[in-house]
């Protein structure tokens, strides 16, 4: 069937497929995105303290704000959305799967999703170098079950930081728009914090010497920092408890084995840092930017819960973009995203149940994943396989391609050329 | 493959326990989540070697209501004694349920609770499936046994208000926090009733979905248009 498709009937499968499980699904999370920017869409900008004084923590500002505009947007075009908004922000998640206009809520949620995948795309396909490679990265990305699964079933906003963080790559290799890089890069990480990590390596690939550096640097830097700073004087230190929230957070004092992977994810960085310095300026493209992306995630993947389904499309786009140019391995694509599978879907809600919304008595029944699994296995041994096994992959395909960034010809190694920087 | 196996194999087996005691596979493997209240910041209620007894009063939304899970907190080195559980329905008259005593000396050590910050062990309480139980008015109860007397084990309590439950007595009196507990109802394959409830929640929305339908006729009409000649 594949080979009678064109691009633009993939991208309508895309469409479709999305559209599908928009106003059928429904997971915790996306109440939790939405819960409090429905505070401040009417007039209550102490959201932070009101997340802290429930005991959670809400995603950076610009998450905030942007949800806030499209729910105050929203609710003016289709008043019965306030009334849902407001059942969640008030009454909590119990009382909203039995809400009169659910499913048309829960399509509105989702439609800026649809904005931002769509864009994404687009960007990808300006990564690629042909039309095949083009038609390849739609099909991956339309049917690919976790690019569905984390926004559009379970709701979550990794998307948007996702889509800057693919405009960064984009814009980093573009003469002029070096600036934009670094906005996407602080417009992510508004979004998220996770794009943060990327700053370092956009800058090096975007800037030319030391000045470039530091002024790229601050680009990224003060937006964050005015926008950090403007919720700081409304909300106080309530504004950063994410960062003291995150399981991906730098708390390594007690751990050995945070620190031994934080030594693990500096040194691939270092190794990224030096081939980007040794490597002849004009031989990155965007192929080898894609691999300095990509095992960027995977050093910090290493590091997160495979059972947090969502975390794993922060690395997708370049995971794709990888396996279109890298015929040979996309086993370790399909392999990675199996094993995202088995360590994933856990809980009811999460698994059979984010179907609730069509009759949550008879889907919150069906065992998840983890059901199944505890009952063939010991549940602790069978998630220690796993975590294990994904580390190992992820750690042959982070070797694998520092392997090939160190012995093909993009490693130029010129002392000269070096010291002339 | 490996997941649709073990899915298959769970599925296959499933039918062919018996079903009668619980927790049978049956019960185990399809359930129904129906109040689950160990939610905001639990705090301990008074040790039961201070109190006599607890009581919470609830409302099931769902059939054959099978399962009560609570949370006790134990002092690891003190903890001894027995207590009762108690289930009850009320409405005109109040009914006993069941009724089942809880040993605290066997007890494992207290072990961090899901992914709260709290320890304590998890105790499940199964009972034959209560039908009908769906808007039915019940209370659990926990009481000291007078003959071996516990302590060192409470349960845990908290404020965020549940529209499905009363605040809970202490001792007879009533406060303003809640038992932290689960409710589970095991769940029976009416089809018919499943269609029904289904088919009711896409009715009640036939103006959504009339233009998410034609939404999707776009979408078709878009791949018709531009497949290869």
């Amino acid at each position: 069937m594949d080979g009678k498709l064109t691009i633009r009937q993939w991208v309508a499968i895309a469409f479709l497929l999305r559209l599908l499980v928009m106003p059928f699904t429904l997971q915790g999370d996306l109440l939790h995105v939405n819960k409090y920017p429905f505070f401040m869409a009417h007039g209550d900008w102490h959201v932070y303290e009101r997340a802290a004084s429930d005991g959670v923590n809400y995603y950076p500002p610009l998450a905030l704000i942007f949800i806030s505009a499209y729910q105050f947007l929203a609710q003016f075009l289709f008043p019965p959305f306030e009334s849902f908004l407001r059942s969640i922000a008030e009454s909590g998640s119990d009382s909203v799967i039995s809400f009169d206009n659910l499913f048309f809520s829960l399509f509105l949620m989702k439609v800026p999703y649809l904005f931002f995948d769509g864009m994404l795309l687009s960007v990808g396909w300006k990564l690629l170098s042909n039309d095949e490679e083009r038609r390849t990265f739609t099909v991956f990305w339309a049917v690919n079950p976790l690019a569905i699964y984390a926004p559009y079933m379970m709701g979550q906003i990794d998307l948007i930081p996702v889509f800057f963080t693919v405009l960064a790559c984009d814009y980093s290799l573009q003469k002029g728009k070096e600036n934009l890089a670094c906005l996407s890069i602080a417009a992510g990480c508004l979004f998220k914090v996770f794009p943060i990590i990327f700053l370092p390596l956009v800058v090096l690939v975007a800037g030319r010497n030391l000045k470039d550096y530091l002024r790229l640097s601050l680009i990224a830097i003060v937006p964050v920092a005015l926008v950090y700073g403007g919720f700081y004087w409304i909300s106080g230190k309530a504004v950063f408890k994410i960062f003291l929230d995150v399981s991906y957070n730098f708390d390594a004092s007690r751990n050995l084995q945070v620190v031994a992977l934080r030594v693990v994810q500096a040194g691939i960085y270092a190794l990224i840092a030096a081939h980007i310095l040794f490597a002849v300026r004009k031989d990155i493209d965007y192929p080898l930017l894609v691999d300095y992306f990509l095992l960027i995630f995977l050093a910090v993947n290493g590091g997160i819960v495979v059972g947090f389904t969502h975390y794993w499309l922060w690395f997708l786009p370049f995971a794709v973009l990888f396996a279109i140019r890298q015929p040979r391995r996309r086993a370790v694509f399909y392999v990675l995203l199996t094993l995202i599978f088995l360590g994933g879907l856990r809980s009811r809600p999460a698994a059979l149940g984010v179907f609730a919304p069509l009759n949550p008595e008879f889907f919150l029944s069906l065992p998840a994943l983890q059901d199944v699994t505890g009952f063939l296995f010991d549940q602790g041994t069978y998630d220690s396989v796993i975590d294990l096994l994904t580390k190992a992959v992820l750690a042959l395909a982070a070797v694998s391609i520092l392997k090939n960034l160190y012995t093909t010809a993009h490693f130029n190694f010129d002392w000269r050329r070096i010291i002339a920087r | 493959m490996m997941p649709i196996l073990a899915w298959l194999v769970f599925m296959a087996l499933s039918p062919g326990v018996v079903l009668a005691g619980p927790p049978g596979l049956m019960e185990r493997a399809f359930f129904y989540n129906d109040i689950h209240n160990f939610v905001g910041k639990p705090y301990r209620s008074p040790d039961f070697g201070r109190i006599q007894s607890v009581v919470q009063p609830f409302v099931s939304n769902c059939s054959n209501l099978n399962r009560i899970i609570i949370p006790f907190y134990v002092e690891d080195d003190a903890r001894k004694g027995t207590l009762t559980f108690n289930l009850y329905q009320t409405g005109p008259g109040t009914k006993p349920l069941f009724s089942t005593t809880i040993d605290v000396g066997e007890f494992p050590p207290p072990a961090k609770i899901g992914t709260h910050y709290l320890a304590g062990v998890i105790h499940s309480i199964w009972f034959p499936p209560q039908s009908p139980s769906k808007q039915q008015s019940h209370f659990w109860e926990l009481k000291a046994d007078p003959e071996r007397p516990a302590s060192g084990v409470g349960i845990y309590l908290t404020l965020p208000a549940n529209s499905q439950l009363e605040p809970i007595l202490i001792d007879g009196v009533k406060g303003s926090a809640y038992g932290a507990f689960y409710s589970y109802c095991q769940f029976r394959f009416e089809w018919t009733k499943i269609l029904g409830e289904s088919g009711e929640r896409l009715w009640r929305e036939k103006y959504f979905l009339s233009f998410y339908l034609v939404l999707l006729g776009g979408v078709g009409a878009y791949f018709k248009k531009y497949s290869k000649k």
